[in-house]
């Protein structure tokens, strides 16, 4: 305690103290209205090392969720043309069996028959070449190719995968190659559409055995597009799995974010007006005390 | 005793008084002055010599004598003051290099680097979802626009730091100027407080304005004080003499041109009195040497790496094995400053999917480069929290030695400061004793009077 008070020591240390109070009134009003507890790193260096590295989270989600919502775009389109080409291989192997069952068939009636082929696999090849904002899906991921599959069935793209990263560290393949769904190469056995190319020819010859081989090259077909569409469904199901669990973090990082930095409202107002309180209190003394000296009292 | 000594007695009575008055005056018009010691008159009762052959018995003293104007201070206290106000000068002025630095690099998400970074990786991002030609070049075009916005934002915090170095070498240089100032009037008062001493004159305000000035000396360069005989005091920066007695030395700044040196470890602000090193202790000077030499280089080095890590990470999924073209140029040294997007780099020539496909794996492992602990943007974030956490340590320093220098000057105030309610009251009491000093002075008159008008005259 100091022994001895100047008049000077009084007023100065007054206006100290106003000076504390004011600056103590500011942070909060700043707080209060920008919303943040924060305004530069010094105020708390660790909120503010946790708010960057929340919002380079946020980030990373919101690229996730996008990349998700994109790779399951891709599998929506090539589960519609596949679903489609089942149909149409199916329908295309009742046909063969109709025409193997039935040898005496006329040539009319074959005809017919040969004819219903030749759109199912028009149609197969429409679903083969379907694109993707200008891509087609069934391409692999070769660079330069405008068609999976050229007019003559011939596969124009490869067996590359196209991927999606939709968590940190998963990457899903979100496109099932032609070579997979549709086949490659020049044999019926290996390459859809040149199996239905022979089907149609044994159709038209009328030629049973050749049908009946025509049937399981069509069944090798039917088989390589269901296991494509089981590949779509289960990466699908992944896909949207991950969407809810990346969804998740993403509401509770953007709550970890308010809370970081947020300001909490009701604390932030009552410790504001015990402040203005404090600081009115402080301006009332100071005035009383700085006026009286000896002077007002001596006659 | 004569007969008239008792008028004597009065008269030094009287000015004894007067001197009092005037005292409290000069204390009470200098309530305010900032730096200003009260002062009071010293006075003794006076004594006739009472040895000798002429000697009487029951002899009363001689009145009052004023022995001289003391100065009430405390040396103590005067040199905590100048001690505690180096020191807080110091903090403060780390603080605001710190504060600056924040101002330039502070980073909190929503903007500056960590915002760009992040734009730029969601551009990779998008570039991986492009399909057909015309949404991969302009996604390419996005990729390329973005890295360049990273690129000049780290090129321009580069310049911020550049240019706040420079304004810290030219603050030494004003600093130093002014502390040659200083010391110059401190030789000066010095040579008149000598004079003044020797004359038996009172120094009393030319000392009040040497203290204010050895305390902005110290504020300014951390100065050491040295009392010496006859009043005057030698003045010492680090281990060398800028004041002796009542000369001045200059203080000198050797400058190192560039900035590069000083990111090498060249020192680049060195002081010398008269060809011997000084090296500021505390104050201003101590603040900004430290600055330059250290902080600001070191804050610069760690930008470089950083642009380093940023290009390097990029390039080598870019451009993996270097034979080919890389994304980003990234000089050797001064990375920051040099940091760019390769010219070469165009949304025709472009290297986002393996060779021959369009798998987009390039661009998709750049998208995912934040995710890592060990990328650019999470060195950033270490870079920005630390310089955060310096920068608040700094602050609470420079409060603390401001609160401890508001203490020491409050505690020196309350020996040397100026009270008026006090000064009222001494005022009042000379003004008493001179009143009663006149009384005397009538009484002793008419006591006179009686004498000289009135005796004698019996009978006439």
């Amino acid at each position: 305690m100091l022994s001895r008070i100047s008049t000077r020591t009084t007023a100065m240390t007054s206006l100290a103290n106003l000076q504390t109070n004011q600056s103590r009134n500011q942070r909060l009003q700043e707080q209060i209205t920008s919303g943040k507890s924060i305004a530069k790193g010094s105020d708390n260096p660790v909120a503010a090392g946790e708010a960057l590295r929340t919002r380079a989270e946020i980030a990373a989600t919101e690229q996730h969720l996008r990349n998700n919502a994109d790779g399951r775009t891709w599998l929506t389109v090539q589960e519609g043309a596949l679903d489609g080409a089942l149909d149409g291989l199916q329908t295309a192997r009742s046909r063969a069996v109709q025409a193997a069952s039935t040898g005496t068939l006329d040539a009319s009636a074959r005809k017919g028959i040969a004819a219903e082929l030749r759109a199912i696999r028009d149609n197969l090849l429409g679903a083969a070449n379907t694109e993707h904002l200008g891509r087609p899906v069934f391409a692999g991921a070769k660079a330069g190719v405008s068609e999976a599959y050229s007019a003559t069935g011939a596969y124009q793209g490869d067996g590359n995968a196209i991927s999606r990263t939709v968590a940190p560290g998963v990457d899903v393949q979100v496109n099932v190659p032609g070579s997979t769904a549709f086949g490659s190469g020049t044999t019926a056995s290996a390459n859809t559409f040149v199996a239905l190319d022979e089907l149609i020819a044994a159709v038209d010859a009328g030629d049973a055995g050749a049908i009946t081989a025509g049937i399981g090259t069509i069944d090798a077909g039917l088989d390589r597009v269901k296991g494509a569409l089981a590949t779509i469904g289960a990466r699908s199901n992944q896909l949207t799995a991950l969407q809810d669990t990346t969804e998740a973090r993403a509401v509770h990082l953007s709550a970890t974010l308010e809370d970081v930095e947020g300001v909490d409202m009701a604390k932030a107002m009552v410790e504001f007006s015990l402040q203005n309180t404090s600081y009115q209190a402080a301006l009332a003394a100071t005035a009383k005390v700085i006026q009286p000296t000896l002077l007002d009292f001596l006659a | 005793m004569s007969t008239f000594s008792a008028i004597n007695l009065s008269s030094r009575a009287l000015a004894a008084a007067q001197r009092g008055l005037e005292v409290s005056g000069q204390n009470i018009a200098n309530a305010n002055t900032e730096g200003y010691t009260r002062q009071r008159v010293e006075q003794t009762s006076s004594v006739v010599p009472s040895t000798g052959q002429w000697s009487q018995r029951n002899v009363t003293g001689d009145g009052v004598e004023i022995t001289g104007i003391a100065r009430i201070n405390d040396a103590l206290a005067d040199a905590a003051v100048r001690s505690d106000a180096a020191t807080a000068a110091e903090q403060q002025a780390t603080s605001r290099v710190w504060t600056d630095v924040e101002a330039n690099l502070g980073d909190l998400g929503t903007s500056g680097l960590s915002a760009q970074l992040t734009d730029m990786h969601k551009a990779w991002g998008d570039l991986v979802s492009a399909t057909d030609d015309t949404a991969t070049a302009t996604a390419r075009s996005t990729v390329i626009a973005r890295s360049q916005a990273v690129a000049s934002t780290v090129n321009s915090l580069d310049a911020d730091l550049r240019a706040q170095w420079k304004g810290l070498v030219d603050q030494a240089g004003t600093v130093v100027e002014e502390a040659n100032t200083v010391a110059t009037r401190v030789a000066g008062l010095n040579k008149s407080i000598m004079e003044a001493a020797s004359t038996g004159a009172s120094a009393n305000e030319l000392i009040d304005q040497r203290d204010a000035a050895l305390t902005r000396l110290a504020e300014l360069t951390g100065a050491r004080v040295v009392n010496r005989d006859h009043g005057g005091v030698d003045v010492y920066v680090g281990n060398a003499a800028i004041v002796t007695g009542t000369t001045a030395q200059s203080l000198t700044v050797t400058t190192t041109p560039t900035f590069d040196e000083a990111k090498a470890g060249t020192k680049s602000l060195t002081f010398a009195v008269d060809g011997v090193p000084a090296l500021p202790v505390a104050g201003t000077l101590k603040a900004t040497t430290d600055a330059v030499n250290t902080t600001v280089p070191g804050i610069s080095k760690d930008l470089d790496a950083i642009a380093t890590k940023i290009g390097a990470q990029v390039n080598a999924l870019y451009n993996p094995g270097g034979s080919g073209t890389d994304f980003f140029t990234v000089p050797t040294s001064d990375a920051a400053a040099g940091l760019r997007v390769n010219a070469a780099v165009t949304p025709s020539n472009f290297t986002d999917s393996t060779a021959g496909t369009v798998d987009r794996s390039v661009a998709r492992a750049i998208s995912e480069l934040p995710s890592a602990s060990t990328s650019a943007s999470a060195a950033w974030r270490g870079t920005v929290v630390d310089i955060a956490t310096k920068a608040q340590a700094a602050d609470v320093r420079a409060e603390l030695s401001a609160q401890a220098a508001a203490s020491s000057t409050a505690a020196r105030e309350s020996i040397s400061g100026v009270n008026i309610d006090e000064e009222m009251t001494s005022l009042v009491a000379y003004q008493h004793a001179y009143a009663a000093a006149a009384r005397v002075l009538t009484t002793i008159d008419q006591a006179l009077d009686t004498l000289i008008n009135r005796t004698g005259l019996v009978g006439r």
